[in-house]
């Protein structure tokens, strides 16, 4: 649950950076030319284990080879989220942390404002997309309540579907409950961490743990 | 009363179909009165090893039943755990005796093939069942008596591919002084030893197509893709199930990715999309390389498709299945087994 609340608390920061491609050569018979007009970078701010909120943008300083960068602080208070839960329902899960990661991911809807939106992605082996991303969060509370738990466990093929289908205007948040590790996806680690760097998305994870 | 004709008896009515009965009473019996039995069967068939024109005391005793009814015992004294995904139920005592049950019936009646399929089954089932070094024993055990059997062979080469995928860093590596080996050293290790079952595999029957398609994977996993590529398009003439089809193209398709040539691989993945259009790792497969070909929205399209038929699939994904082998092929063989042994 800390984990939950600590992740609705982050700040996101976007730095606003023009990196024109050098001129080309005339000769060449082909010219593209493309500029990265802001780019997000996530800080996450921690004193000790606690996080700190209310951060103003002179608080940060972005440095790009050395080149000190124009900053814009998007706070989470000024833009609603969409957050997707993808939701481990593997047998593993079966009992206590089932109840567990539930009432985890209970406490994160709590913790969601008004015009924040959320979905639920469920896997064990499979995937199911069992609420599309909407502010109606009592919907997301009813097909949470409704999971069971049977099945292997296929974290990066759910995770992959979560990233590649809550890409839209809103910048996502993708937040995994999960006991355990990946035992069928088709997709590896690498494969994820590609899809993940290429994306907007930001991924945390709410794991379980016995002596927690 | 514990005695040779009893449990002759407990074994005859198994065969005669009473199978829940005599599981139940086999419960009744003591490891010490059931090591006395089967010291007596073993002794039985070695005298008639000797002396094959004297009397046999084994004569109307139903050795496939007794290799069934003890695997059954063996089963039912270990139900599958709830809220476990990996419950290694590794087989106790009663499927040790259905071994040495087994041997007897090798040695001494001719029984087809009978004792290969029963310890193939053993071997898939320990699979199923996340029991790595039981699956690789018993595997061992039937190649000792079996040298010759390509199945055998394919059945250890997969457990053997299964669980070095799986392998896990122990939490003693890096530590100074230890000496236990990085999950990537086990996992080389255990398809090296993979490779070299289904290559031996190959070599006894070359029409065996799972074989080929599992080497052509193995090769992939030991970094070694032209020679896998190889593999998996000669395997794919001789490939009859549209699941292993599939696989073969899957696996196709994530070569030619890995070496950037994006349009075979979506090529590949289009063709396994089309064998099975409710199998979702094709559908990601397929995504994940229209993405990387920079055609998002195909990719999302792709993936919203493959998704759509999730709860719905009315057969499992042949990736999954090829992962954990196949529980239809072990519940197929057992199946057969129970028909034979109650003939």
């Amino acid at each position: 649950v800390r984990a939950a609340r600590r992740e609705a608390a982050s700040a996101l920061v976007a730095a606003l950076a023009a990196a024109p491609l050098q001129a080309q050569e005339p000769a060449k018979p082909l010219e593209f030319k493309t500029e990265v007009g802001a780019v997000y970078v996530d800080a996450f701010v921690t004193r000790g284990d606690r996080p700190l909120a209310d951060l103003r943008a002179s608080a940060f300083e972005l440095l790009d080879n050395g080149v000190p960068q124009q900053l814009e602080l998007l706070s989470t208070e000024s833009r609603p989220l969409r957050a997707v839960l993808v939701f481990d329902t593997s047998s593993s899960m079966a009992g206590n942390r089932l109840l567990a990661l539930r009432a985890a991911a209970e406490a994160f809807l709590n913790g969601l404002r008004p015009a924040d939106e959320a979905g639920l992605v469920a896997f064990s082996e499979d995937v199911v997309w069992l609420a599309e991303p909407t502010a109606d969060k009592a919907k997301v509370r009813q097909a949470l309540a409704r999971l069971g738990a049977t099945g292997a466990t296929a974290v990066y093929d759910a995770l992959y579907a979560a990233i590649t289908l809550s890409e839209g205007e809103r910048r996502a948040l993708i937040v995994l409950f999960t006991d355990g590790e990946d035992n069928t996806s088709w997709l590896g680690e690498a494969d994820l961490r590609t899809v993940a760097q290429r994306s907007n998305a930001l991924v945390h994870v709410v794991g379980w743990r016995p002596w927690a | 009363v514990f005695t040779r004709d009893v449990y002759y008896e407990l074994i005859r009515s198994y065969a005669r179909g009473e199978r829940p009965q005599a599981v139940a009473a086999l419960g009744a019996w003591s490891e010490r009165d059931l090591a006395r039995q089967l010291a007596s069967v073993e002794d039985a068939a070695r005298a008639l090893e000797r002396c094959p024109s004297c009397p046999n005391s084994l004569a109307g005793l139903p050795l496939k039943a007794a290799v069934m009814l003890h695997w059954d015992r063996d089963r039912a004294e270990q139900p599958p755990p709830e809220g476990v995904e990996q419950p290694r139920r590794c087989p106790g005592p009663h499927a040790t005796i259905a071994s040495r049950f087994a041997h007897v019936l090798a040695r001494s009646v001719p029984q087809g093939d009978f004792v290969r399929r029963f310890f193939r089954m053993v071997v898939t089932s320990c699979q199923w069942d996340a029991c790595f070094d039981a699956a690789e024993r018993w595997a061992g055990e039937a190649i000792a008596l079996y040298p010759l059997d390509a199945e055998l062979l394919l059945a250890r080469g997969s457990v053997r591919e299964e669980s070095a995928t799986l392998a896990r860093e122990s939490p003693g590596v890096g530590v100074p002084g230890s000496v236990e080996p990085s999950a990537e050293a086990v996992r080389r290790e255990g398809w090296k030893h993979a490779r070299r079952d289904l290559e031996e595999a190959l070599r006894l029957d070359p029409g065996l197509g799972l074989a080929r398609l599992r080497l052509g994977r193995v090769l992939w996993r030991l970094g070694e893709p032209e020679p896998a590529r190889k593999q998996l398009e000669q395997a794919l003439p001789s490939l009859r199930a549209t699941d292993h089809v599939y696989l073969a193209h899957l696996f196709l398709g994530r070569i030619h990715q890995d070496a950037g040539r994006l349009d075979e691989a979506i090529g590949e993945y289009r063709l396994a999309v089309a064998l099975h259009p409710s199998a979702l790792s094709a559908a990601v497969a397929l995504s994940s390389a229209l993405g990387l070909a920079g055609d998002a929205d195909a990719g999302r399209s792709a993936l919203r498709q493959g998704l759509e038929s999730a709860g719905q699939r009315r057969a499992r994904d042949p990736h999954w299945d090829y992962q954990v082998v196949k529980a239809v092929e072990l519940e197929s063989l057992l199946d057969e087994l129970y028909r034979e042994a109650l003939e």
